[in-house]
């Protein structure tokens, strides 16, 4: 591991893989919670467009990537939010736009397929100097927000109406995550790749939640499980001269694999050792009214209210049911 | 005059271009427990969402507390238990966590959390009778136990008015009896109650007024023990030969079973 510390791309693709398996899986994990797992792909291949735009323009490509990923994650947002088209089919159509849109533009700026592979799947040696500062400016700006705003970002992604109700800004929020899952694609695109950068959002947090109970320990072992699996993707493609993306999600699979084994494990365990779920408090449903000398009928003054195949009647506070020679408390 | 906690008036609210509520007016005395009753598709749960502001008026105004709702500024007043089959989401979170969201109006931008916050959430756990619950995933608590989790949210973050849409749904006989026994605290201690129900059952005896929707229209607005025609009006003595009018008495299908 020390001895790859000494050639310049590696350090900058190990920091790069660093601030992408922590980004990815602080977003992804608010993205999971919305049950938008799939948001990150789209997002990806909407990238794809941006990505195409630099290259027929001359500027940057990560730069563009980021503009365009964020305005396609904008309008995703919106279109679940305020239109009527369901959230995936937004995403479905952003999704098919992008990479035809993506494809074609490469084609005009006369690139190979080659370029694009290098964008899809990663690739280590191509993170430039330049690219660096970009990702880590970035990577600190998802970082910060994903972990400074965690109370609002947990309540809205937990229940977007009782936040709307208690005052959150939920739109806001909303347009917010979306952004940052945008922001956060174009960070691992060195690294993951396009394709395959929404496996580092989502399977991280797959795996934290085989054997976590909290979202706080979910969020906080998700990222270490990104980091984990990023580091040890890029270090192993160095090795075996595997594309870094694809090498890096296998290796989060596998974990996954483990975790849910591991999961099992743990939760025959509890369930052997405390077979039943501690219920409700169990309530008597026979408790006598105590004593009762007004007879309760049609006419008595006191609110009858029917009471599956009889009649309840409210008497100060309680309702009473008639049951043989006494009253029931129903 | 009475004050109002919540006063709707003249609401018309439309759905994917559908009338759903039709000039309603529905108010709420401060301290007042009313029960919005209906049959499914009636329009309580449109009602209720449109009155804490989820959802835009074709016509009318919603006042809460005196104070547009679009424009109410102290949020924490109201506390909105929605309608859910689960409390859960998409990643494990913790009783204590999900009871901890009622707080969000106390909480300042990238803030922890206080001792009162915290003291607001073991106080609204003892509430609904969870307390030993706070450190489990709310996805291995019983349907009714989640329900309670909502409620302890809604408790936590201190609100005079309690909007609560069908808490009672498909949660067991235990559930409803530890709901009834809060809300009568509450009630007692002066919070309005606004609690859309399709069936009461020992919520009953706490309800002060009635409202029965149909078709997006109120048909019947009143005290249940002023109901003019009697005791058997109220009971299930005859066929169902339509809905609840303040003559008829309320007998809406199971609403009071």
């Amino acid at each position: 591991m020390v001895e790859l510390l000494v050639y310049d791309f590696m350090r900058r693709a190990l920091l790069a893989a660093l601030l992408t398996g922590l980004a990815a899986p602080a977003i992804g994990t608010y993205l999971v919670q919305r049950r938008l797992a799939l948001l990150g792909d789209g997002i990806g291949h909407i990238a794809l467009t941006g990505v195409a735009l630099g290259l027929l323009t001359g500027r940057a490509p990560l730069l563009t990537a980021v503009i365009v990923a964020a305005l396609g994650a904008a309008i995703i947002e919106l279109l679940r939010a305020y239109g009527r088209t369901s959230g995936d089919v937004a995403l479905a159509l952003l999704f098919y736009g992008g990479i035809a849109g993506g494809v074609v533009i490469t084609g005009l700026a006369g690139e190979s397929a080659a370029t694009l592979n290098s964008y899809l799947f990663g690739a280590i040696t191509t993170v430039s100097d330049s690219d660096l500062r970009i990702v880590v400016a970035l990577a600190v700006v998802v970082l910060t927000l994903a972990v400074g705003l965690a109370p609002q970002l947990f309540a809205v992604c937990q229940d977007e109406e009782h936040a709307e109700v208690s005052g959150v800004p939920v739109r806001a929020y909303g347009l917010l995550i979306a952004v940052l899952a945008a922001v956060t694609v174009t960070v691992s695109m060195r690294t993951v790749g396009l394709l395959l950068v929404s496996a580092l959002m989502v399977v991280p947090v797959a795996t934290a939640q085989q054997v976590t109970r909290s979202f706080r320990s979910t969020f906080a072992l998700a990222m270490a499980i990104g980091v984990g699996a990023s580091v040890s993707g890029v270090v192993t493609s160095f090795h075996v001269d595997t594309a870094p993306g694809p090498t890096i999600v296998l290796i989060a699979l596998a974990g996954f694999v483990v975790a849910a084994a591991l999961g099992a494990f743990v939760s025959r365990h509890r369930h052997r050792s405390e077979p039943f779920e501690p219920d409700e408090t169990p309530v008597d449903t026979h408790d006598l009214s105590e004593s009762h000398p007004h007879e309760h009928g049609p006419g008595c003054g006191h609110v009858a209210v029917s009471h599956g195949d009889h009649i309840d009647y409210v008497h100060g506070g309680h309702r009473h049911a008639a049951h043989g020679s006494h009253y029931d408390e129903h | 005059m009475t004050a109002l906690a919540l006063d709707a008036a003249n609401v018309s609210v439309t759905l994917a271009g559908r009338p759903v509520i039709r000039r309603v007016d529905l108010s709420v005395a401060v301290g007042e427990f009313v029960t919005l009753l209906g049959t499914n598709g009636s329009g309580k749960s449109t009602l209720v969402r449109a009155c804490v502001g989820l959802l835009p008026l074709v016509s009318g105004t919603v006042t809460v507390f005196g104070t547009p709702v679009g424009a109410l500024r102290d949020r924490r007043r109201i506390g909105y238990v929605p309608q859910r089959a689960t409390a859960s989401s998409g990643v494990p979170a913790t009783v204590g966590e999900v009871v901890m969201t009622g707080r969000l109006a106390y909480r300042r931008l990238a803030g922890w959390s206080t001792r009162s916050d915290r003291d607001a959430v073991a106080v609204a756990l003892r509430q609904v009778d969870l307390t030993e619950r706070v450190g489990d995933s709310v996805a291995r608590l019983s349907g009714g136990q989640q329900q309670r989790v909502l409620i302890a949210r809604a408790l936590a973050g201190g609100a005079d008015l309690l909007v609560l849409d069908e808490p009672t749904a498909g949660v067991d006989a235990g559930t409803q009896a530890v709901l009834a026994r809060v809300l009568e605290e509450l009630v007692a201690h002066g919070v309005t109650v606004l609690l859309v129900a399709h069936e009461l059952g020992p919520l009953a005896p706490l309800v002060d007024r009635a409202v029965v929707l149909r078709g997006g229209r109120v048909q019947f607005d009143g005290p249940v023990p002023e109901v003019p025609s009697g005791p058997a009006s109220l009971a299930h003595d005859h066929p169902h030969s339509g809905q609840p009018t303040r003559a008829g008495g309320l007998h809406g299908e199971g609403m009071w079973r």
